[in-house]
């Protein structure tokens, strides 16, 4: 498919020249701070496979549905609502409401992060979430674009501590996005000139209250116009759990039709119940594991806790969550 | 370490056995803030987030908070009773809480009821007419609820 030249977002026009000058921008106000290995840092950020999260209640939905998957792809909430016919309303979508208000519900998104269950607490509980690695090749602007954080909410204190330049500076090219994280992470003390800091790391996550909410904050976002289809789709992170109940009969049952509808989507098991009521810490482990084992394999295990082990006997288990 | 519960999840009873039930926590240090946490997760949930989710009947504020040790999990019965036990194997360290959770119990006297309404509905307005015993006033009562609700 060929991506327009430009992109119009209620009412700003995006461009390629657009965003060069929001980028020219944002390196002098990020400055030049570096003190470690910054090439180091660049080459991660250059790498990374996008992070998408959804409720596993849509999983079924999304994937063998209403949605049609197979045909149109993850679609953003504007496709979702035309194919039925409707428009959203802000009022009844609690965590896309700012999207829908700033014209943004015509993206799928995620981010240059790990898969983060921000959202995910206006999911039905108990909450599931599965997370999908969008493939590196198909950002394309405009096709696809980037932002250097989530500016839907009000609620992000580092887009607050930003937002006298408006939100016009916000638009950047794909590549544009992965080029600034390193300039950030060298200069913004909380990340404390880490990449896997900035990423999101389990070991952080289990120590530091809000450090979800902080990296939320800061996460590079990807957009996607329209839909992801499911070709542009490098993996799936499925949630398994101990209870031998019903619905964790279907879930195996739903993991085998989906291995056979789409043997082309890598599919890496996770243990949500690894540790108990933590299951945001057991998705930002197999996420974060899964995620080095790609850059470091160009590959992945069919178990999140497989990967865990390899990376941890190659760079020992306390020390490889910074750089 | 340990947790206080303050919310559950306004969940279906199980048939038989054990059901999960999910909870919000508070900090157990810093009881006075407005953060609450989703199980015991450490990134905090606003209380505007709490408060669209009982307007919404998702989840019930408890009387009394109940603490709980990070290997523990909640769960209930098919009365509505609540009960903790080990988070992975909940046959094992099993503990019934004493805490009344009126929206856990409506629901079993709903499952009771709700088969056998219309007899039930017969037998009180029997028992309502003819007799007058210590019970009558509660299955009037109920009688009444039954009523109202059809």
């Amino acid at each position: 498919m060929a991506c327009p030249e430009r992109l119009t977002v209620n009412p700003t026009e995006v461009t390629n020249e657009k965003c060069r000058d929001n980028y020219e921008f944002w390196q002098v106000r990020l400055g030049e701070n570096e003190v470690g290995d910054i090439r180091q840092v660049e080459v991660l950020s250059e790498n990374v496979l996008p992070c998408h999260t959804l409720a596993y209640e849509n999983l079924e939905k999304i994937f063998f549905g209403e949605e049609d998957m197979e045909n149109s792809g993850l679609l953003s909430l504007d496709k979702r609502h035309a194919k039925n016919g409707t428009v959203p309303d802000p009022n009844n979508s609690p965590f896309m409401k700012g999207s829908i208000e700033l014209g943004h519900h015509i993206f799928v998104y995620a981010y240059h992060g790990v898969h983060n269950p921000y959202h995910r607490k206006y999911d039905t509980i108990p909450i599931r979430p599965v997370g999908l690695f969008f493939k590196k090749d198909i950002e394309i602007f405009s096709c696809v674009h980037g932002s250097p954080c989530d500016v839907s909410t009000t609620k992000n204190e580092w887009l607050k501590a930003n937002f006298d330049i408006g939100l016009d500076k916000f638009y950047l090219t794909p590549e544009h996005l992965r080029s600034l994280k390193p300039r950030q992470i060298f200069s913004d003390p909380y990340l404390r000139n880490s990449f896997w800091y900035y990423f999101g790391n389990p070991i952080d996550w289990g120590k530091e209250k809000n450090y979800g909410k902080k990296l939320f904050e800061r996460a590079g976002e990807f957009r996607y116009l329209d839909a992801v289809p499911p070709n542009d789709i490098q993996a799936i992170l499925w949630p398994v759990w101990k209870d031998n109940d019903e619905i964790m009969e279907k879930n195996i049952n739903l993991f085998c039709r989906f291995r056979e509808k789409y043997p082309s989507i890598e599919r890496i098991q996770y243990n949500l119940d690894k540790y108990n009521a933590k299951w945001s810490l057991a998705l930002v482990e197999a996420s974060y594991y899964t995620q080095r084992y790609f850059i470091e394999f160009n590959a992945f295990e069919n178990d999140a806790d497989i990967a865990k082990r390899k990376i941890e006997e190659k760079y020992g288990i306390s020390n490889n969550t910074h750089n | 370490m340990a947790y206080l519960i303050t919310h559950i999840t306004n969940q279906e009873l199980p048939n038989s056995g054990l059901s999960r039930v999910s909870f919000f926590t508070i900090d157990t240090e810093n009881q006075n803030s407005n953060e609450y946490f989703l199980g015991t997760d450490n990134n905090a949930i606003d209380i505007d987030d709490i408060e669209v989710m009982l307007f919404k009947r998702k989840i019930v504020k408890l009387d009394t908070q109940i603490q709980i040790d990070e290997n523990e999990g909640l769960f209930c019965d098919e009365k509505g009773n609540l009960i903790k036990a080990d988070y992975q194997n909940p046959s094992i360290r099993q503990e019934k809480i004493d805490v009344k959770v009126p929206e856990l119990e409506k629901k079993f006297i709903d499952k009771i009821v709700s088969p056998h309404r219309e007899q039930l509905r017969d037998f009180g307005r029997k028992l309502v007419n003819q007799y007058d015993i210590p019970l009558v006033n509660n299955i009037s009562a109920l009688v009444n609820t039954i009523s109202a609700e059809e």
